[in-house]
């Protein structure tokens, strides 16, 4: 018996160290008051060095030995293992994310317009095109070709184009991409669908740059009337194109989706543990944003009221939706990684007999060139996979996803409508197609990730009810988006206190709690009766909610925590607590 | 750059001066003066080249434990410079370009060992669309190998082309297991080949796949005792127990024409799924010089057939005949030149000509799956075996097989690597390759 117990010692002893960390809460302490808003993340610093990582070897690390350094990552099998995934760090008592430098909370938190989908930028709508361009920078790498310039205004762009055989295509998506990441509140660059004529375009004097064949020369007209001999002109002689503006600020290196920048006293919380990050799986699948990588971020040290600090924002849209880039996408993209050893090692040992999702994709069967492959049969929200694996992604929760699951039912069809709108597609049909598409997906969205938590939301405490009682009022997301019918839901609940359960409500098909006024007073009697600790846990009620759902049993418990204030005899909800 | 065409101007001098010397040494050698004389010894192997000398490479290294890796085929940097795709993903990490038209060449056998080389490509040399590759390479145990190869692909027409080929090799450690489908793995010796062809060769295509081949040539062939340390028996020791001739040894020589018909209908070179790959091909050899007194027919048929089971879970399946006809009352065709049935792609479970005899017949089915975008993996069973002559003693009895799993990392245009074990009677053998027949 001891020779059988002398191995399994060490593995139980690291089991019983990682217990108390299993244990552990990200929540903020809950007390009564305003919730935590902002992260103040922008106080003044230092500016940080330029980052310029290896990209390709951070690609290499995520897909082949980060998967291995998570398989022997102790505390993080004992989380999976008890089904207590570490959640982010970032949130407030509410569930919510801070106002941060990488992140502003907007649609699906705070009101917002379809009108603001499209003109939420700033000051002004892309680049001035009643005066001269000046081009003072060639992009020679990449698949399309490009070049910056500078506007009448003194505005600079990035100016980017369609390939000839697919226009629209890429720039129709980067400029939905980046109106709909800023309207789901994440920082990115404006991009804007342009049209303008070549004769407004001028080279400035004495450009040098690097060619396509390295050689270190004067950029001239020629190199201009190259570029726009190879992209896609309108009939009437005019080009569309996508400018993305310029960010403001001193570009310092790309971000890392885990880990902390070293020299940013600011970043405070391992990015593979920030709220936006790991939700942002949920946020990207909607539009099919599979590139979702450190190649694809920047951040930028900026000067706002004041205080100079890194801001941090996503760039580059052109692998959303249908396009992948230059071409459209193909089948597998958007539905695994591109090297998954995970995904080879099923195939191989099951010799092939495990069929993948996107082994059903037929990219040759989209009907429009300048959508690309986009669809919602084949897509499962719990099944999309950027073509690099994402340690932000690898640590989501249901909890993550629920938040990002908020954001997409947010977008209602007006908000689509909006957003299509600033693609510019020349073929009404084709955008109608793209809105029932993005329809379907984002239904197949809340339907996956509101039946993994308790969608109810927007908590009211009623407490001045003349007969004494406490009516919390909520709203269930499913029924309000009209992914469950209205009625067809009953919620019940229960009430404890320093986890001992005081009472069980009966269940009702309205979308609130009553505690009746006798009820009350037992709350009180608790509160007064049996051994104050002193703490928090002695004004704390929780208020465990669960929805049953045409008939079925209940589902998993939304927790609203209920603070007694003896001084004033008042009730006031301070924390939510949703169940993984 | 200058000095790379430097070293390679020296670099094929020196190989030009190797290749003469080392056919200078069998025209001398007495022995081969007459197929008759049986009692003489066997000619020696020509001295060391310039090759060998500057890759001479001690003992040590040659039997350090890489070296025991038994039946690593070969593996070539070559491959990743001429591959785009390798290339892109090896340029991801390392800065890596290609001098234009310089070609290196690195492989390792466990006959071989370490092979080294260079070669220097000429595209658009004669006509438009041509190509011109020289090739030099060394290895640590003396096998060598030197090409001219010149390929125009419209050279006539758009759809008619044509091959040349000047080559030259040596090959210090083959083995040869006797005569026979019942040839025993106790008894094999080791043989030294050396060999020099020259060939040209017009090709037709048609739009549905179909192909026609005529190909004309020389081929000069000598063996002498092999240089392997790993077996006792030396071909000398063993040509009265195998019944060899010296004939069979030393300097055979053949003037050879040929034809073959081939039709592709693949869907996908790379990764074939639907369709077929079926030639027949025919070629007369008439011996000259010594070998005056012997001519043969080989006569070769092959088809390959692919079958979607679904999302490319595909059958394939392999069918190969061979047979050698000889003409007269002759003496028996050198071993080198017969049927021979064992390797990377034809009964793998067994090494490189293991069984060998005129006729032969094999098949052999794969299943292959895909595990990644260009990645597939398969399981197969083949059979073969040789006979004296397969219509006399057609069987399906005695057939030797082999089963074995492996990797096939593709492109559209064909193999790029394969990774394959193989499980045979006699031992367990693995690959690893560029490129693969089917």
């Amino acid at each position: 018996m001891k020779n059988f117990l002398r191995p399994v010692l060490p593995v139980l002893f690291i089991l019983l160290l990682a217990l108390p960390f299993g244990c552990s809460n990200n929540r903020e302490n809950l007390r009564p008051g305003q919730p935590r808003l902002e992260e103040h993340d922008n106080r003044n610093i230092e500016q940080p060095k330029v980052a310029e990582p290896v990209l390709a070897w951070q690609s290499a690390d995520r897909t082949l030995f980060m998967q291995a350094e998570q398989l022997i990552d102790f505390e993080r099998d004992f989380r999976i293992l008890t089904g207590n995934r570490r959640e982010a760090y970032n949130i407030n008592s509410f569930d919510q994310a801070y106002n941060s430098s990488w992140f502003t909370n907007r649609i699906g938190f705070v009101e917002f317009t379809p009108e603001q989908v499209l003109h939420d930028f700033g000051e002004v709508e892309g680049p001035d095109t009643s005066g001269v361009w000046t081009a003072f920078r060639p992009k020679v790498q990449g698949a399309t070709p490009g070049f910056w310039i500078e506007d009448a205004r003194g505005d600079q762009y990035i100016i980017k184009f369609d390939p000839p055989e697919y226009p629209e295509l890429a720039t129709g998506a980067s400029a939905m991409g980046s109106r709909y990441f800023h309207a789901c509140g994440y920082n990115v660059p404006q991009e804007t669908i342009v049209l303008w004529r070549p004769e407004q375009l001028r080279i400035k004097a004495g450009v040098m740059f690097t060619d396509r064949s390295g050689v270190y020369r004067e950029f001239v007209q020629s190199d201009l009337e190259d570029v726009l001999a190879r992209i896609h002109k309108l009939p009437d002689g005019r080009i569309r194109s996508l400018a993305s503006r310029v960010l403001d600020g001193k570009i310092v290196g790309p971000f890392s989706y885990d880990g902390r920048r070293k020299d940013d006293p600011n970043d405070w919380c391992p990015h593979e543990h920030r709220r936006e990050l790991r939700g942002l799986y949920v946020v990207g699948s909607f539009i099919n944003h599979y590139d979702l990588k450190d190649q694809n971020t920047l951040d930028s040290y900026v000067t706002e009221d004041g205080r100079s600090f890194v801001k941090h924002y996503l760039i580059d849209f052109g692998s959303t939706f249908g396009s992948n880039g230059d071409r459209p996408k193909s089948a597998k993209p958007g539905y695994a990684n591109t090297f998954d050893l995970r995904d080879m090692l099923v195939s191989w040992f099951t010799l092939g007999l495990k069929k993948w999702g996107w082994e059903d994709a037929r990219p040759q069967d989209a009907p429009y060139p300048s959508i690309g492959y986009f669809e919602s049969e084949i897509f499962h929200p719990a099944k999309f996979d950027p073509i690099v694996p994402n340690p932000a992604f690898e640590n989501k929760t249901s909890r993550d996803c629920f938040w990002g699951a908020r954001i997409v039912m947010a977008w209602r069809d007006e908000h689509l409508k909006a957003l299509i709108k600033a693609a510019r597609f020349s073929d009404p049909n084709a955008e109608q197609y793209l809105l029932e598409i993005l329809k379907e997906r984002r239904d197949k969205i809340g339907r996956y990730w509101f039946n993994k938590v308790n969608p109810l939301d927007n908590f009211e405490l009623d407490s001045d009810s003349a007969a004494g009682a406490l009516r919390i009022r909520f709203s269930d997301l499913a029924v309000k988006y009209r992914l469950e019918e209205d009625g067809a839901s009953r919620y019940q609940f229960e009430v404890k206190h320093k986890g001992k359960r005081l009472l069980r409500g009966d269940e009702s098909s309205e979308q609130q709690v009553v505690i009746a006024a006798n009820d009350v007073e037992e709350l009180r009697t608790a509160f007064k009766g049996g051994k104050p600790s002193g703490t928090a846990a002695d004004h704390l009620f929780e208020v465990s909610i669960r929805t049953k759902r045409n008939g079925g049993g209940a589902g998993k418990a939304v927790g609203v925590w209920i603070w007694y204030s003896p001084e004033s005899d008042s009730f006031q909800i301070v924390g939510l607590d949703y169940q993984d | 750059m200058r000095l790379i065409r430097i070293l390679f101007i020296t670099f094929c001098i020196f190989l030009l001066t190797d290749l003469c010397r080392a056919d200078q040494a069998s025209q001398n050698d007495p022995t081969t003066a007459s197929s008759d004389s049986l009692d003489t010894t066997l000619p020696q192997y020509p001295g060391k080249s310039f090759g060998s000398y500057m890759l001479d490479v001690p003992e040590v290294i040659l039997s350090s434990p890489i070296y025991v890796v038994k039946g690593i085929s070969w593996f070539a940097i070559e491959g990743i410079y001429r591959n785009g795709t390798l290339r892109r993903i090896v340029n991801q990490f390392v800065a890596f370009e290609p001098v234009e038209g310089f070609k290196p060449v690195i492989s390792y056998g466990s006959n071989k060992g370490l092979r080294y080389g260079a070669g220097w490509e000429f595209f658009d040399t004669f006509k438009q669309g041509d190509d011109l590759f020289i090739k030099g390479s060394y290895s640590t145990n003396e096998y060598q190998k030197h090409s001219i190869k010149y390929s125009a692909p419209s050279i006539f027409s758009r759809d008619a082309g044509l091959k040349l080929l000047l080559q030259y090799q040596t090959r210090t450690r083959e083995s040869f297991y006797g005569l026979g489908n019942d040839s025993r793995n106790e008894d094999k010796v080791s043989y030294y080949l050396e060999e020099s062809v020259v060939s040209a060769t017009t090709r037709w295509r048609t739009a549905r796949g179909l192909a026609v081949e005529v190909t004309g040539g020389w081929i000069r062939s000598n063996t002498f005792d092999g240089k392997s340390t790993q077996y006792v028996n030396s071909l000398d020791s063993s040509k009265t127990l195998l019944g060899l001739t010296d004939l069979d040894l030393a300097n055979a020589q053949f003037l050879r024409i040929g034809g073959t018909i081939e039709l592709d209908w693949r869907d996908n070179k790379g990764q074939p799924s639907r369709g077929g790959q079926e030639s027949v091909s025919v070629t007369y050899s008439k011996g000259i010089g010594d070998s005056d007194d012997l001519s043969y027919i080989t006569t070769r048929a092959e088809a390959a057939h692919y079958f979607n089971l679904y999302h490319k879970r595909i059958i394939a399946l392999r069918l190969i005949a061979q047979s050698i006809d000889v003409k007269g009352d002759v003496p028996v065709i050198p071993f080198q030149f017969r049927s021979g049935l064992g390797d990377a792609n034809l009964l793998r479970g067994y090494t490189t000509n293991r069984f060998i005899d005129n006729d032969l017949t094999a098949a052999a089915i794969e299943y292959r799956w895909p595990i990644w975008d260009l990645l597939d993996a398969f399981i197969f069973a083949e059979a073969g075996r040789v006979y004296g002559s397969i219509t006399k003693e057609f069987t399906l009895k005695n057939w030797h097989e082999s089963i074995g799993t492996g990797l096939r990392l593709w492109n559209r245009d064909g193999v790029i690597l394969l990774l394959q074990g193989a499980f045979g009677e006699d031992d367990t053998q693995f690959y690893l390759e560029l490129g693969g027949e089917w």
